[in-house]
């Protein structure tokens, strides 16, 4: 490497200069190189930096800290009590009243949800809905009974070749192809 | 296996009788009993009933058949 000194070829595996002995690392403003304490390592500790302080206060008044951004404490062993259900999140009560929602256009057809917040009109709608009468169950179930009593019944007859007898009498059908 | 049906139908004669059926000229019937193959025999009762059905050329088992068709 090359010296910022004496800008002479020296040994990179050297802390100091073998030209003119002095230290191979960078070099202040002046060109002259940071002194190194005897003993001390190639690497320096930094001591930790802490927060700015701000200037005393003249005539020595007494010096208040800035305030946290989180409340204050109720008391002492105490702890704030959580937030009602409705405002969970911080965000206060659910807006309500007529200006929250836009009104409806009017002229419009009557929609169920043009009026978010209300229940849902039943005029015209049956008192009963469908799925609790119990007539569809009723036909259902009769349906499949006739089903399965009509494969069971019919089962047997479909089996029967009455018009294959000869002379009404038990007959053998012999099946053969002439190949 | 004809000499064998013949023989078995001569002994049953009167009681049960024999029909036989080309599946190539009457396919409504093969169709009727999804027929598989030939030799096939199936035998009757006197109410059209199906009781046995045999694939094939046994001949103890067209006995068993000819006995089962007859009742007894």
């Amino acid at each position: 490497m090359i010296c910022p000194h004496c800008h002479s070829e020296t040994s990179d595996m050297r802390p100091v200069c073998e030209v003119c002995g002095k230290s191979v690392f960078a070099a202040g403003p002046q060109g002259e190189a940071p002194a190194v304490p005897q003993g001390a390592g190639p690497h320096q500790p930094v001591a930790p930096q802490g927060p700015p302080r701000a200037a005393p206060p003249p005539g020595g008044a007494p010096h208040t800290p800035p305030q946290p951004p989180y409340p204050a404490p109720t008391g002492q062993g105490q702890y704030r009590p959580p937030p009602p259900a409705s405002d969970a999140f911080g965000y206060g009560p659910p807006p309500q009243g007529e200006g929250f929602y836009p009104p409806p256009i009017p002229g419009a057809p009557p929609s169920e949800w043009s009026t978010p917040g209300r229940a849902r009109p039943t005029e015209g709608r049956s008192k009963n809905p469908l799925y609790l009468s119990p007539w569809p169950y009723v036909v259902g179930i009769v349906v499949v009974v006739g089903v399965v009593v009509g494969l069971v019944l019919f089962r047997g007859k479909a089996t029967a070749y009455p018009e294959l007898l000869v002379n009404n009498r038990p007959t053998m059908l012999d099946f053969y192809t002439n190949t | 296996m004809a000499p064998v049906v013949n023989g078995l139908a001569a002994s049953y004669q009167g009681k049960v009788e024999v029909r036989h059926i080309d599946a190539n000229t009457d396919p409504v019937s093969a169709e009727k009993f999804n027929l598989r193959g030939v030799p096939t025999y199936i035998f009757l009762d006197s109410t059209g009933e199906v009781v046995e059905r045999q694939e094939g050329g046994n001949p103890s088992l067209l006995e068993q058949g000819f006995k089962k068709a007859a009742g007894q």
